[in-house]
């Protein structure tokens, strides 16, 4: 059976590394639900990794629902939209989800009432097959969609990097694995809106071409299985199959998915798209459907609620820009001593500083657990060395190697050991008996190199500036020396010509004139010289 | 809702396991082999456990509160309970009490708080106590009781103690004997155990087997002596070995250690046993025996496998356990001292470490190339 045989028949590869985690996935059961309308809603303008667009709205102006409220021409920069209609309050920094308070630029709206809404129109393509694919992916982008499966990169760059004859996208892999604990927005998203993903999927393939189409779902969600397979049949999705893998944290991470389906291990170096391979997230084709088919931009999306804390768990329709506070309020939180507010999942998540913060497009899942719920952290002791962390780590790293280097702050000997291979999914952390911290190492360790970098960067552009600017000064020395050089040949010319117009001779004139010339190329290139042998020594001053 | 919210690093949930964890399942396996060698030599193992015990939890105890941890870490990390426990086994059962308590000083002191506690020391610290005993009392520590069905019987608590503490010695140990042989009697004959023992200590059958070697009379050594014994004391060895095999089986099952270093280590003397035994029968020991005779089980599953003193990465605990199996076999046949684990164990920690820098791990899409989805 060859590779292909073997993505046909969904047979799977396995990776090693990895843990099991308790599921907490009680949520997936309940329907999902619409929040209370919210009054008001806080858009950051960057939510996505990458950069803000620019602010074409000013505070006082009235939007319409969908109406983008950034622009720019950065292929880096996707805009946002406003969710409902209403009037544009303030624009300024707020607080946004972060693990450490950060505020950055918001666009804040007070909703008008939900009997007054007024919707702005952007274009849609619902025969999209009839459309180029750079239209659409003008589209997609101007839709705002960013990979919801976590870090948000812009979609219409990934597949825009796979639109290309000379590296054709071969395998599109939908990613429903969703492996973390608690978060079941992606199963419910497959069991209700089955039809509507795979439009999504289709339109993807428009784009694309691919050979053939995995919808990749872990065993746990045989209802989400189910439902999409049906989908596919009925939407008549050909060349495309579900394939059901093995329950495992993080199987949903991008390269160990593609090591599952296909048995390729996509080097972390390596882009996967270099391998003929697109994943894309459930949410996010979910999005792409809307946005081409109906016109309507990253606004909404599902979100998990859960945790013992929680009354009501379940999953949520939440605008973009909703308060985490209220969406808490509405579900019932009551917090116990010392709660804590995870977004994300527990794995790979963070505790919110400050629940007074909006929803954004990457938010999947809000978790506030009660007690020993999710175990506290035990006081760290010593590694004893037990190799477990290299066990469970999916990238195949030695983290407790990599942990000594982070902590001596060796950085070239931790890059070596491979620390931007590392996708911080809390393996490691999870398995260590002695509670070693492991991942934030690497994550503050990632920061410093970053910032070690950025100040190299800094310095180097100095020392460019100052080498330009050096041998500008030089070339106007020299320049001004050959002016002065020319200057008194021709004074010396001029003399000699008064001389021989004494002698009034007119041969002697010209003959003088043109070892006049000749005294001022000496003199030029005599004054070169010593321009060069100023610099060079200069030079040499500067390396000593 | 005005609480303050509770902050901490990724990931947020974490596994049941801990240092402290691990080590208690270590001990708890070593139980069976405890309570067999109990029936086959009597009370001294329970006074072993008890001093080793006491002095390794209260000098832990004193250095913890030196170096300013707190008292806790006895039970979190449970490893001086384990270190002590290892060395109680290994010990000789009727060691002399002051003898046992230098060796777990110096364990937990030197070998495992001066290199900078769990975690940093380079040598096993129970090994490392040991050996520090063997070279400095080399008498008391060779000699070991023979096995005899219901030892407990004649090794009773009252008179273990009194050797252990020197008073009235010979005495005890007279009576000790006696009561054994009235116990042999009843099952056995009576001249076979008056012409092997003339004490109820002695020095094993590994140091009896070294001393024929020189003489080339290794194999019709063990025929007479098995022969004679009614095989008792390759019985008795062959029981506990087995139960630390089993122990050994259940911590690998159950996830405690890593299968590699033990069976590396267990390959390793198995093949080098036997082509010296196959070339030279007379000098060397047979196979069987060099696994059932000393610690030999022990070691490879309970001693070698100590994470910190050992290589965790897949092809360096191979290629440790193979060092630690020839520096084990080269001691054991070629060398002076009859049982070679704690030898080894010490010899193998110190090449860990370089083990551990040269041994790479195989990156992830190391091998893979932008083609392969097209591979046939
Ligand atoms: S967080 Fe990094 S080092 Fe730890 S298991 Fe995950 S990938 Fe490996
Ligand atoms: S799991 Fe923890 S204790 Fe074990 S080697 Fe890794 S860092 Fe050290």
């Amino acid at each position: 059976m060859n590779r292909w045989d073997r993505i046909r028949k969904g047979v799977i590869f396995s990776f090693k590394g990895g843990v099991y985690p308790e599921e907490h996935k009680s949520a997936h059961v309940f329907p999902s639900h619409e929040l209370p309308f919210p009054k008001k809603l806080v858009i950051p303008i960057k939510q996505h990794s990458g950069v803000g667009g620019e602010i074409i709205v000013s505070e006082g102006q009235h939007v319409g629902a969908f109406e983008p409220l950034t622009a720019s021409n950065s292929p880096m920069a996707i805009p946002v939209h406003a969710p409902l209609s209403g009037i544009i309050e303030k624009i300024g920094p707020s607080l946004v989800p972060h693990p450490s308070g950060l505020a950055e630029m918001c666009i804040t709206i007070a909703t008008d009432l939900p009997a007054m809404q007024v919707k702005y129109n952007n274009p849609n393509f619902p025969l999209y097959q009839m459309e180029n694919p750079a239209t659409l992916l003008d589209h997609i982008k101007n839709m705002g969609i960013a990979g919801l499966g976590g870090a948000g990169f812009p979609t219409d760059i990934k597949l825009r990097s796979s639109v290309n004859p000379n590296n054709p996208c071969e395998l599109l892999l939908i990613n429903g694995a969703e492996c973390e604990p608690y978060i079941t927005c992606d199963d419910r998203l497959m069991c209700e809106r089955a039809i509507e993903i795979v439009r999504g999927i289709k339109i993807i393939q428009h784009i694309l071409r691919p050979k053939f189409t995995v919808i990749a779902i872990e065993e746990n969600k045989p209802q989400a299985i189910m439902a999409i397979s049906a989908a596919l049949n009925e939407e008549h999705c050909e060349k495309a199959r579900v394939t059901s893998i093995p329950v495992k944290y993080p199987s949903g991470a991008a390269r160990n998915l593609i090591k599952i389906i296909t048995g390729i291990e996509v080097p972390y170096q390596a882009r996967s798209s270099a391998y003929g391979v697109v994943v894309q997230n459930v949410t996010t084709v979910f999005a792409v459907g809307r946005a081409v088919l109906l016109g309507e931009p990253l606004v909404k999306r599902m979100v998990t609620i859960s945790g013992d804390s929680i009354r009501n768990i379940g999953n949520y329709w939440a605008y973009i820009g909703t308060n985490v506070r209220d969406i808490l309020n509405a579900c019932g939180f009551t917090p116990d001593e010392n709660p804590r507010v995870i977004i994300g999942g527990p794995m790979m998540g963070y505790t919110l500083p400050n629940a007074n913060v909006p929803i954004v497009k990457t938010t999947n899942c809000i978790i506030a657990p009660r007690g020993q719920e999710l175990k506290r952290l035990k006081p760290q002791v010593d590694c004893i060395n037990c190799g477990r962390c290299a066990k469970v780590c999916p990238a195949r790293l030695i983290p407790y190697e990599l942990h000594d280097y982070c902590i001596t702050e060796e950085h070239n000997l931790a890059l070596k050991c491979g620390l931007k291979s590392c996708i911080e999914c809390g393996c490691c952390s999870f398995v260590c008996p002695s509670a070693i911290r492991l991942v934030e190492s690497f994550r503050e360790e990632k920061a410093k190199i970053k910032a070690v970098k950025r100040k190299e960067e800094k310095l180097k552009i100095a020392k460019e500036r100052y080498a330009a600017k050096r041998i500008r000064v030089q070339e106007e020395e020299r320049l001004r020396a050959e002016r002065k050089a020319q200057a008194l040949a021709k004074a010396k010319a001029l003399a000699e010509l008064k001389k021989s117009q004494k002698d009034n001779t007119q041969e002697d004139a010209t003959r003088a004139l043109k070892g006049a010339e000749k005294d001022a190329a000496i003199a030029k290139a005599r004054a070169d010289a010593q321009a060069k042998a100023n610099t060079s020594s200069k030079t040499n001053g500067d390396t000593k | 809702m005005s609480h303050t919210l509770y902050q901490e690093g990724a990931p947020h949930d974490a596994n049941v396991s801990s240092t402290g964890k691990i080590m208690r399942l270590v001990i708890y396996a070593l139980v069976p082999a405890i309570i067999a060698h109990f029936y086959f030599f009597g009370w001294g193992i329970v006074f072993n456990l008890l001093f080793c015990l006491i002095s390794s939890l209260v000098t832990e105890g004193i250095i913890l509160k030196l170096r300013g941890h707190s008292l806790n870490r006895l039970w979190r990390d449970s490893s001086a309970a384990l270190t002590a426990v290892i060395l109680a086994i290994a010990l000789p059962p009727l060691t002399p009490w002051y003898l046992t308590i230098i060796g777990c000083v110096f364990a937990i002191a030197i070998v495992k708080h001066a290199f900078g506690g769990l975690g940093h020391n380079i040598f096993n610290p129970a090994m490392g106590g040991f050996v520090f005993l063997l070279i400095s009392a080399p008498l008391p520590m060779t000699e070991y009781i023979e096995a005899v069905p219901n030892n407990y019987l004649n090794v009773t608590a009252p008179r273990a103690i009194s050797i252990i503490f020197n008073i009235n010695k010979e005495q005890n140990l007279y009576n000790a004997y006696n009561d054994a042989y009235k116990h042999v009697i009843t099952r056995d004959d009576a001249d076979t155990f008056m012409a092997n023992f003339d004490a109820i200590t002695g020095a094993t059958f590994l140091i009896d087997a070294k001393h024929e070697q020189p003489k080339n009379n290794v194999y019709s050594f063990i025929k007479v002596r098995m022969m004679d014994l009614s095989n008792y004391t390759f019985f008795a060895h062959l029981v506990i070995s087995s139960l630390f095999l089993l122990g050994g089986i259940a911590l690998i099952v159950f996830k405690v250690i890593d299968f590699r270093i033990p069976l590396s280590f267990l390959l390793t003397v198995i093949i080098i046993a036997s082509i010296c035994y196959e070339i030279a029968p007379n000098t060397y020991l047979p196979t069987l025996y060099h696994l059932t005779f000393g610690a030999t089980f022990f070691g490879a599953f309970f001693i070698l496998t100590d994470p910190v003193t050992a290589v965790p990465k897949p092809i360096g605990a191979v290629i440790f356990g193979i060092i630690a199996g020839i520096i084990f076999m080269l001691i054991r046949n070629f060398g002076g001292y009859p049982d070679a684990v704690a030898f080894s164990v010490l010899l193998t920690n110190a090449c860990a470490p370089l083990i551990s820098i040269l041994t790479k791990r195989r990156e992830f899409g190391a091998k893979s190339h932008p083609g392969d989805i097209y591979e046939r």
